[in-house]
C-alpha cells in the first residue's frame, strides 16, 4: 500500500471496508447460503485487497500473489454470473428447455465475440500478460452473456426478486468497466495509473451499490409493473390463470381434460 | 478509440434499457379471462373487404362522379384499415402475452410451443411491416393488399394459446 499513488491508496482502503460490510450484511441477511459463489468472490476480492498491504507492489510475492488470486477471481466472475440465472430459472420447468438452450446459444456467442479482439491485443509473454489476456476474454464474454440473457428476462414474464436485478445491474456495470479497461491495456493504452484508479473507483460504487440494495425482503419480492409484489397481487395472478385456463377450457368444448399440441 | 468508445456507449444504452424494462415488467394483469372470452375474430372481417376496388368501381359508375371522390374515398378506407391494423397487433401482442405467460408458469416443458410463438411472432410482424408497405404503395397504383394471412396468423396463435391448456398452469414458482 505505502507504493500505492494516494488517490489509490484511499480507493483502497475505502474498498476494503465495502468489502467487509458487504460480507457481513450478507451473513446478516442470510444472503451467503441463497449465493454461495457470489459470496466466495467478496471474500476472494477481500483477500486479495490486502495484499498490497502486506505485500510491497514490486516483490515477486506481491506479483505471485496477484496473479493467482485474479486467476481465481475471474474464474468465480463466471461462476456467480451462472449461479445468478440458474436461480431464477430454477422452479419454472415450462420454460427450462427454452432457457438451456438460449443460454448455450448465447454462451457459444458471447465467447465467440469476446474472443475477436485478441488478434489486436498485444499479449506480453508472461503470467501477467496471459492473464491480461484471459481476463479481457472473460470479462468481455460476461458481458456480452449479461446483456443477451437480460434480454430473454425481458422476453419471458419471468417473476425477479429485487436482488436478482440489483445484482445484474452491478455485474453488467462492473464487468464492463473491467473489460472497457482490460482491453485499453491490451491494446497497447499505458495509462496504468488512471485506468487502475478508475477500475478501483467503479468497483468500490458497485460495492456501495449493492451494500445499500441488497437485502433479505428482495429474495421475495417480485418485480411486476413498476411496483412491488405483495401476497394480494399473488392471489390475484393465481385466480387469473385459472380463469384464462378454464376460459380456454371452454372455448375448445372439454372440460378439465389435458389438451396436447 | 473512439470505436471502443462508441461500443461501449451502445452497450450502456442497451443495458440500461434493458433494466428499466425488467423493473417495470409486463403486467399480467392485462391478459385476463374477460378478454379472452370477448375475442373474436369475427370484429376483422371488414378489412378483407375494406380496400377492394369492387365499391370504388361501383361509385366511378356513378352520375357526378369525379376522381377527387374515389380518391377522398380510398384515402378514408386506408385509414380505417390502418386503425383496423393496430387492433389487430394489439390483439395479437396480447394473445403473444399470453401464451408466453403460459409458457412461464407451466408444470411441463413448453420448448417447442415456445419455439412456435417465437416464429409466429417473427412472421406475424413481418407481415405486418410488408402490409404498412403495401398500403403506402396503394396510391401509386399497387392493388394487392391481403390482411387475410394476417387474420389467419391469428386465429392460428389464438387455436395454439387453447392446445396449451392443461388441467392447470403451476403456481409453485409464485411462493
Amino acid at each position: 500500500m505505502h507504493q500505492l499513488p494516494i488517490e489509490q491508496q484511499i480507493l483502497l482502503g475505502i474498498e476494503i471496508a465495502a468489502l467487509a460490510i458487504l460480507c457481513l450484511r450478507m451473513c446478516l441477511a442470510g444472503l451467503y447460503r441463497v449465493y454461495p459463489y457470489f459470496f466466495g468472490y467478496l471474500l476472494l476480492e477481500l483477500a486479495q485487497a490486502l495484499i498490497p498491504v502486506l505485500a510491497p507492489l514490486d516483490s515477486r510475492l506481491y506479483l505471485d500473489s496477484y496473479v493467482a488470486s485474479q486467476a481465481l477471481i475471474v474464474a468465480f466472475y463466471a461462476l456467480v454470473v451462472l449461479e445468478l440465472y440458474s436461480k431464477v430459472l430454477r422452479d419454472l420447468p415450462g420454460i427450462a428447455g427454452t432457457a438451456r438452450r438460449y443460454i448455450k446459444v448465447m454462451l457459444v456467442l458471447a465467447i465467440g465475440i469476446a474472443v475477436l479482439p485478441l488478434r489486436l491485443e498485444s499479449i506480453v509473454s508472461s503470467p501477467a500478460g496471459f492473464l491480461f489476456a484471459y481476463e479481457r476474454a472473460v470479462m468481455s464474454s460476461l458481458v456480452v452473456f449479461v446483456l443477451l440473457v437480460s434480454f430473454f428476462l425481458v422476453y419471458y414474464p419471468i417473476p425477479l426478486g429485487r436482488n436478482v436485478i440489483v445484482y445484474l445491474m452491478g455485474y453488467a456495470v462492473y464487468f464492463l468497466t473491467r473489460a472497457t479497461i482490460s482491453l485499453m491495456i491490451n491494446l497497447g493504452h499505458h495509462w496504468a495509473r488512471q485506468l487502475s484508479s478508475v477500475a478501483m473507483a467503479v468497483s468500490v460504487l458497485c460495492l456501495v451499490f449493492w451494500i445499500t440494495a441488497l437485502g433479505r425482503e428482495g429474495e421475495m419480492k417480485r418485480m411486476v409493473v413498476g411496483h412491488q409484489w405483495n401476497p394480494a397481487d399473488e392471489q390475484k395472478l393465481r385466480a387469473q390463470l385459472e380463469a384464462i385456463n378454464a376460459s380456454l377450457l371452454r372455448a375448445s368444448g372439454k372440460s378439465g381434460a389435458e389438451l396436447r399440441m | 478509440m473512439l470505436f471502443v468508445g462508441i461500443v461501449i456507449v451502445l452497450l450502456l444504452a442497451c443495458f440500461a434499457g434493458l433494466f428499466w424494462r425488467l423493473a417495470s415488467r409486463f403486467d399480467a394483469q392485462q391478459c385476463t379471462a374477460e378478454w379472452l372470452d370477448g375475442f373474436s375474430l369475427e370484429r376483422y372481417a371488414p378489412m378483407e373487404r375494406l380496400l377492394q376496388k369492387g365499391d370504388l368501381a361501383f361509385i366511378e359508375s356513378q352520375p357526378g362522379y369525379r376522381p377527387q371522390i374515389g380518391k377522398r374515398l380510398m384515402a378514408e378506407r386506408r385509414k380505417i384499415f390502418r386503425a383496423y391494423l393496430r387492433l389487430l397487433v394489439r390483439d395479437f401482442n396480447q394473445l403473444i402475452a399470453i401464451g408466453k405467460l403460459m409458457v412461464v408458469y407451466s408444470i411441463h416443458d413448453q420448448q417447442q410451443f415456445a419455439r412456435s410463438l417465437g416464429r409466429q411472432q417473427v412472421k406475424f410482424y413481418a407481415r405486418v411491416c410488408t402490409l404498412q408497405l403495401e398500403l403506402a404503395l396503394y396510391p401509386l397504383g399497387w392493388t394487392t393488399v391481403d390482411a387475410g394471412a394476417l387474420l389467419a396468423s391469428l386465429g392460428s396463435m389464438r387455436t395454439k394459446i387453447q392446445q396449451l391448456t392443461s388441467a392447470g398452469p403451476s403456481l409453485g414458482q409464485l411462493a
